[in-house]
């Protein structure tokens, strides 16, 4: 893919030729990816490569070679990197806390940096994403006093300050309770309205739900890069469920009624299911890491 | 010539803040993997945001400093300064009454008592500016707009909060001083750049602390940075031992000389410049971790230019008219002194300690009226001298003779009290002088040995003149020469052992009398009766109580008391006072 015109034009993201090597190992390779307004679903099995790549984007990483533009600007340069964090959220990986703070405080400390200078607005603002999250009641306690799926809420909040044109969100939903993954895709759905939204995530549910498209990487390569629907029709026709799993099947598992649910060839006695993102996924890639991780 | 200097570098580095937007190559903290990235880097002109930038640096400055506030190390940092002023600035000093008690004096010792807090806030602030690393913030905040610098910054502006606190501190300080201790003299420009230098100090931990974390990020950096300061501190700050050494004043906390600092320049607004240049140096430094333009560059070398010129003018010996004004001040006490005088009783102190003569004449009010009349119509003169002549300032020594001097003293029948004693011993000093003048006993000793009063009924009546006015207890330890520091074993008195069998008065010297330890246990006893009938008794006949032939046991049967023990031997190598 290369990226004409109209695209350079329209999209929040633009990624071209982009490569990062750590050592001799390739995490992201040459990969050209533009992605527009909308919530972007990023898929990928563990060191694909997805974590790299949204760092990239985030700005927090130099790439060793290619372009990129966000949001109009270069991030080649200082003043297009500020301008393009001027209008980005960012929730990393793993993202650390002032544990001393409170959890206005650390959103509040987070709004100076996003250069929010103006005290009250400041303040209003970092209200405003402590609701949005559901955070008011407890936003005077310190971060230390937090569960963990709070603290991935204050994380959630704070890269929701300003309103972002662009959120880069590195498995967001890791640590929430089913509770709140519905809240947050409510949120992020609201929050995507006209925004670039790219997200990182191991819950295909969420993509399904969320992503107007999806990327799938794996080995610092796209390897899909389409709608969820279009994910889920690689699997259509072959995904079965059997009274009793198939030793041969390449995946299969039980699912809640019992019946065993295989991806790829139909064992026999099997009849056909609809395919879910999931299955499209691990048709695309599952194998592959199944066997790297000598799973099975 | 130097302030011209100054005020042009000051200047100077005032403009390019202020002119600073146009030139500036900002870099912020993206970080490339490899030379070429470095070299782009080095394109970036012309940064935009620079006010927003500079804004949310003051935001974080004071965002910073208030969660300074809730950091433990800086809030023992504050204890340690509520217990520092209250063991020094309210016991110790409300225990002192003389020359350490000038405001001159403590407030050249403000920039000492601020070192441990100075200490702590550089650890807090350290640990403060690794927060993010620590905390794993630091991904998150490279994302956000905000540069490292502005960061660095913000960490360097939160010194703000250390600095209030360093203000309560100095308030405090002013405060017990005027309502509940006894400090008293002038405070002069140099006493006001002492306190400049207690800011200053501050400041310097406070850039040190951000440098400290922006190029060695540790947090065990911080301690042994505070440790090394203090020993490299100490080192170049006591070069010269007790003598005069201009060398000392580069160090962060220079050891003023050991004669009173009347009689010395003492450059501490160079010194607070020094240290202000200090910690400008260091936080370039710090910024310079992320960012190295033209603005850096030359914020650097005005600032490394301002500590060098302060470095040196601090350093300058003292002019030749100082050093006349000084010398004068030595050679004729008198003559630059405010004296008070009452009732026969005259005190003198120099100009800037004229207050002290209100304690010396709290003190000696009682002895004196306890002298017999005809003794006391003659009047009793006690004039404050600078006695460590050896200690001064070469440029003054070389324009005093201090044998002569010396000698001058000694011969003169004034009653010279030395600075060097605290105000304590001062005070007692004062008493006993009064004592042994009221009873025509030698208040300096005549030659390199004192004169051996036991036995003679005037030594115990000096120590009963000099005991008035004090409470039982009090009367009891000076009699009994207990009293706190007035009988150190390591006294340096000139006195051999062998001769000490009352007590010992006064250190660093040689007393010109010594009492039988008998005579003190009679003087005790005498203390104990009524002091009317004893006065009265005295005055009867005051000439012959001032005899030397008039012996302890007649006194003790004039009044009515059995003699506690025989008249002690005299000691090898002494002779009686005549």
């Amino acid at each position: 893919m290369t990226m004409n015109d109209s695209t350079m034009t329209t999209a929040g993201v633009m990624l071209e030729g982009v490569t990062k090597r750590y050592g001799r190992t390739v995490a992201v390779d040459d990969v050209t990816l533009a992605i527009g307004a909308g919530v972007t679903g990023l898929l990928g099995p563990n060191g694909a490569g997805k974590t790299t790549l949204l760092r990239v984007m985030a700005t927090v990483l130099a790439p060793d070679s290619g372009n990129i533009e966000l949001l109009g600007h270069t991030t080649a340069n200082a003043q297009g990197r500020e301008l393009i964090r001027r209008q980005l959220g960012y929730v990393p990986q793993e993202p650390g806390f002032h544990r001393q703070f409170s959890a206005f405080d650390f959103v509040d400390y987070v709004a100076v940096l996003k250069l929010i200078t103006d005290r009250r607005a400041r303040h209003d603002e970092v209200r405003r994403v402590l609701d949005v999250v559901g955070l008011t009641s407890v936003m005077h306690k310190r971060i230390r006093q937090l569960s963990g799926g709070m603290r991935r809420r204050v994380a959630i909040a704070q890269a929701l300050l300003g309103s972002p044109e662009l959120l880069v969100l590195d498995e967001p939903t890791a640590g929430l309770d089913p509770e709140q993954r519905l809240r947050f895709r409510e949120l992020l759905s609201t929050a995507a309205n006209g925004a670039t939204v790219v997200l990182s995530t191991h819950q295909t549910e969420d993509v399904a739900a969320l992503c107007q498209r999806v990327v799938v990487m794996h080995g610092g390569v796209i390897h899909y890069d389409g709608t969820p629907t279009g994910l889920a029709g690689l699997a259509a026709g072959r995904v079965w469920l059997a009274d009793a799993r198939d030793p041969s099947a390449q995946l299969a598992w039980m699912t809640g009624d019992g019946m065993v649910r295989h991806v790829g060839e139909p064992p026999p006695n099997a009849r056909l299911d609809e395919p879910r993102v999931e299955d499209g996924y691990l048709l695309l890639v599952g194998a592959t890491v199944l066997q790297e991780s000598s799973w099975k | 010539m130097e302030v011209i200097v100054l005020g042009a570098l000051v200047f100077g580095i005032a403009y390019a803040f202020t002119h600073r937007g146009s030139n500036r190559t900002a870099i912020d903290d993206w970080q490339p993997a490899h030379p070429k990235s470095v070299s782009e880097r080095g394109s970036d002109t012309r940064h935009m945001g620079s006010r927003a930038q500079h804004a949310a640096g003051v935001q974080l400055a004071r965002v910073e400093g208030r969660q300074l506030m809730r950091n433990e190390v800086f809030i023992v940092a504050i204890f340690m300064s509520i217990a520092i002023l209250l063991i020094f600035g309210l016991v110790w000093a409300s225990d002192n009454l003389g020359a350490n008690n000038s405001w001159r004096y403590w407030l050249a010792l403000l920039p000492v008592f601020t070192l441990p807090f100075a200490g702590m806030t550089l650890v807090a602030m350290n640990l403060a500016a690794l927060r993010a690393r620590r905390e794993g913030t630091e991904e998150l905040f490279d994302s956000l707009p905000a540069t490292a610098t502005t960061r660095v910054v913000g960490h360097l502006g939160s010194v703000w909060m250390a600095l209030v606190v360093q203000i309560v501190f100095v308030a405090a300080t002013f405060a017990s001083g005027r309502l509940l201790t006894n400090h008293f003299g002038a405070i002069d420009a140099a006493s006001i750049g002492d306190i400049m230098v207690s800011f200053a100090l501050v400041a310097c931990a406070g850039s040190l602390a951000v440098a400290l974390a922006r190029w060695l990020p540790n947090p065990l950096v911080a301690l042994v940075a505070v440790v090394v300061l203090a020993i490299g501190g100490s080192a170049i700050g006591g070069i010269g031992g007790h003598h005069w050494s201009l060398t000392r004043q580069l160090s962060i906390w220079p050891r003023y000389p050991d004669h009173d600092w009347a009689f010395a320049v003492r450059p501490s607004w160079w010194h607070a410049a020094y240290l202000l240049a200090l910690a400008l140096v260091v936080a370039v430094v710090a910024v310079a971790r992320q960012r190295h333009d033209r603005f850096t560059l030359l914020l650097g070398v005005g600032a490394v230019s301002l500590a060098g010129l302060a470095g040196y003018v601090q350093t300058r010996p003292m002019t030749d008219a100082d050093a006349e004004r000084i010398a004068a001040m030595i050679s004729d006490p008198v003559a630059h002194s405010s004296c008070r005088t009452k009732d026969g009783l005259t005190l003198c102190a120099y100009h800037d300690y004229a207050d002290i003569t209100k304690v010396w004449a709290r003190e000696l009010t009682s002895p004196f009226a306890a002298v017999g009349p005809q003794q006391r119509a003659g009047g009793f003169a006690v004039v404050w001298h600078e006695p460590r002549l050896d200690r001064l300032d070469p440029a003054v020594r070389e324009l005093i003779d201090i044998d002569a001097l010396t000698t001058s003293w000694t011969a003169d029948s004034a009653n010279w009290n030395g600075v060097e004693v605290d105000g304590t011993e001062s005070n007692l000093i004062n008493r006993l002088a009064l004592g042994l003048w009221s009873v025509d006993l030698p208040s300096v000793p005549a030659g390199d040995a004192p004169c051996w009063a036991g036995g003679q009924a005037r030594g115990i009546v000096a120590l009963w003149v000099a005991a008035q006015g004090m409470n039982d207890d009090d009367a009891k330890r000076f009699v009994s020469g207990t009293w706190s520091g007035l009988r150190d074993s390591d006294s340096g008195s000139n006195v051999p052992p062998e001769w000490i069998d009352g007590y010992l008065w006064i250190r660093d010297a040689t007393p010109p009398v010594l009492w039988s330890a008998a005579d003190i246990v009679a003087a005790q006893t005498i203390l104990t009766l009524d002091a009317t009938f004893v006065r009265d008794t005295l005055w009867a006949d005051w000439q012959r109580w001032s005899d030397p032939s008039a012996t302890t046991e007649d006194l003790m049967t004039e009044l009515g008391v059995v003699p506690a023990g025989g008249r002690s031997a005299i000691p090898a190598g002494l002779v009686a006072c005549r």
